[in-house]
Formats: C-alpha cells, structure tokens, sequence
C-alpha cells in the first residue's frame, strides 16, 4: 500500500490524514484495560463510550496501571469517511520503520512502535456500533504488535480448552475452524475464539494461548490464559488421522495466519523469529478430520503421549 | 522453462527464513507464505541478481550428489514455479519494461 492510496477506499480526502495529536478527544474519560498481557490506558473517551468498553469487555477492564500503552481516541468529522454500505473488516495499511498508519471503515489510527507502544485512533462518532467495530478493529492491530514486542504473536485460529491446556487449530479461511469449535463446544470444552487468539511465551518455558476480546462466532470474552498443548493445522476429510509438520511447515503456517505484521517489511522478521522460536516449544500436527467430531480421542491420545 | 544464462532475483515483497534444511517464503504484498525443501531452499538463496542459472546451477553441483543435467532440469522447473508465483523476477525483463 502506497502512502499515496492509504485509505482511499475509506476516507473521503486520504491526503488530509491527521498527524500526531491532531484532534480533539471526545470526553475527559480513561479506562485501563489488560488486554493478552498487555496493559492499555485509553483517553479521550466520552462517558458513552468509557460505558461502552465497561459493557464489551468487563473482564478487561481494571485498575490503573504503570507504563501501559497508550491509546487516545480523538474526534473527526463524519465527512471524513466514505460512506459504504456493508461492513468491511478489511484494512489499509502504511508500514514506516518505528510506525504505521491504517485506515478502515469509519476510523483512522496511528501506531508507534516505541516501548510501550502509543496509538491514536480517529473516528466520527460515540454510537454504540459504530464505536465498537471500529475500536475492536483498531484494538486487534494494537495487540497484535503488543503481542509481538513480547516475543508472542496474534494468531487466527481456533483456540479450544480441554481440562487446563489449550490447542490450536490453525487453517485458511474455510478449513473448519469454526467447525472445530463448535464440535468443541458439542463435546463439553470451553472455546476461547473462534477467529483470533494471541499466543505468548511462557517465563518458564512453553506457550500459553492467551483469552482475548475478539471472537468470531463462537468463544468467551475472558482473559484466561492456558498453556498450549499442541498447534494442529485443519485439514477436513474423510477420515481423522494426525501426520506432523515439519519446521518450515509450522511456521509457514502460523506466518500466514498472523494478521497484520505478516504484510509489514520492518517487522515481519521479528515476528518470523518470534513464531519460530514458539514453534519449536509445542507439537504440531496436520489434523484431517470428519465434520462429526469423532477426532477428538485422537488428540486425547497424542495429548497422553 | 527458463534459459541458463538468465539472471533473477527476488522480489521486493519477498522475506524468506532458512529453517534447518528447509525455508519459507512470505509474499507480503498477498500474505501467502510458502515452505521449501532444503533444495528449494538453496535456490532462492542463491539467487540474488548477480548470478545467471547457469551459475546458480553450478554451484549446486558441487553440494548435491546428483546428475548435472538432472539438478539443471529441476532447478530450472522450480525457477519457472516461482518465477509465475511471483516470488523471482527476471532481471533482463525488468530493464526492458522499464526502458519501454
């Protein structure tokens, strides 16, 4: 994406995007969230939106915190955005060495890479909808590099709970990960997301799959964290069987399924090295599977194994 | 399949990471990330912009315990591959679109 293009499918005048600290904030409102591990301070919230983000997201919403990244939200006018008629998820990006730009539907932001890392996030109005979708779109690319500046990644996958650990189940877009997830649910396990789970590492080795405020269809709006027994890459089939990956293969596979920095040419090594060096701490597997959910003794058994 | 005496080279958009005997390669402009084998691998490694075929394929006779012409065949089908994958360019291409 060229600087010239960004957002031009959104925005009505892409050449007026605001600078840093351009804008006023919509309210005197702060909330601090913990979000995947990451602790964010939100400003510039109006008390619409401060109840908004209590009513989305209450388990991460908590104490005051040092040091955290910080988000501030800042007013534009509604002739700012294109109006389109469907909801659109998709992104444009700017990648610049120590920071970016992206655009969306109904919102602008800036991230900068520094430590802990600062955001700013334009939008046009407190609607309750409006203000959602694009706070969680905005959100998602700020935990994301969150995400990887402590050696983890964001993840689109499937995240199912069995007893204390974890598994992922990676996959294109239709390779069953919402299959996978509600034959989970069927099952009696507990689902984190269906769609986007950060993985971070742990201090005393391994891999925990974190809870995080982006479902899909299915999953809980929870912080909890378990520790990733195995990564399996979701093949359906006729028949249920396990073959294991490779190295390359793994990492292929989870570059490919993480948003946002994979397209990045100043950061996608770090998270390379990040997802390799995770990679190497689970197992991972190619599970083929049938739609009727008999796989599950299969992953029992490598799980005992 | 792609003359001997042509050069290549990588992509912009192209990141790739030796892993053990193998490697990946992440097109960013498309997000699609691809694993090669170990020979795989050594092409796409070898392949930056100075070398013809011919060169690349030379230096990999002395590291694969294969026919020469054999290696020249696969090497040169897995160049086409990546070439329409849109991994390499063909660097001679290049300058004539640029001059046109």
């Amino acid at each position: 994406m060229s600087t010239e293009s960004l957002g031009a499918r959104y925005l009505a005048h892409p050449d007026r995007f605001p600078e840093w600290g351009e804008g006023a904030p919509f309210g005197p409102r702060e909330t601090s969230m913990t979000i995947c591990g990451t602790r964010v301070r939100i400003s510039g919230l109006s008390h619409e939106q401060d109840r908004a983000i209590h009513a989305l997201w209450p388990d991460f919403v908590g104490e005051d915190v040092a040091e955290p990244a910080a988000l501030s939200v800042f007013r534009t006018p509604e002739s700012t955005f294109k109006k389109l008629d469907r909801w659109v998820y998709e992104l444009d990006f700017d990648y610049q060495p120590g920071s970016l730009r992206l655009a969306g539907l109904d919102l602008m932001a800036r991230v900068d890479m520094s430590s802990p890392l600062r955001a700013a996030l334009w939008i046009a109005t407190e609607s309750p909808d409006t203000f959602h979708g694009a706070f969680e779109n905005f959100l998602r690319v700020v935990v994301a590099y969150a995400a990887m500046h402590r050696g983890g990644a964001l993840v689109h996958s499937a995240a199912v709970v069995d007893g204390d650990d974890a598994w992922l189940f990676v996959g294109h877009s239709g390779a069953g990960k919402s299959t996978v997830s509600q034959l989970g649910l069927d099952s009696g396990r507990r689902v984190l997301s269906d769609d986007l789970n950060p993985i971070l590492p742990r201090e005393d080795n391994g891999i925990d799959v974190v809870g995080s405020p982006f479902l899909g269809d299915l999953g809980t709006r929870s912080p909890a964290r378990h520790r990733l027994s195995a990564i399996y890459r979701l093949e359906q089939g006729t028949e249920d069987s396990l073959r294991p990956m490779g190295a390359a293969e793994t990492l292929a596979c989870l570059m490919a399924c993480a948003p946002y920095i994979n397209r990045d040419r100043h950061r996608a090594d770090t998270l390379c090295s990040n997802l390799l060096e995770m990679a190497q701490q689970v197992p991972a597997k190619v599970l083929t599977f049938r739609r009727d959910g008999t796989f599950w003794p299969l992953l029992e058994r490598t799980a005992l194994a | 399949m792609p003359d001997l005496n042509l050069v290549f080279r990588r992509k912009d958009d192209i990141r790739y990471r030796v892993v053990g005997d193998e490697a990946i390669v992440v097109r960013q402009n498309a997000a699609e990330v691809l694993a090669l084998n170990d020979v795989g691998a050594r092409v796409l490694e070898l392949i930056d912009a100075d070398k013809t075929l011919a060169q690349v394929i030379a230096t990999m006779s002395g590291e694969y315990d294969v026919r020469p012409d054999e290696l020249a065949n696969d090497v040169q089908r897995f160049v086409a591959a990546i070439r329409d994958a849109g991994i390499v360019v063909d660097v001679s291409e290049e300058v004539s679109e640029k001059v046109r």
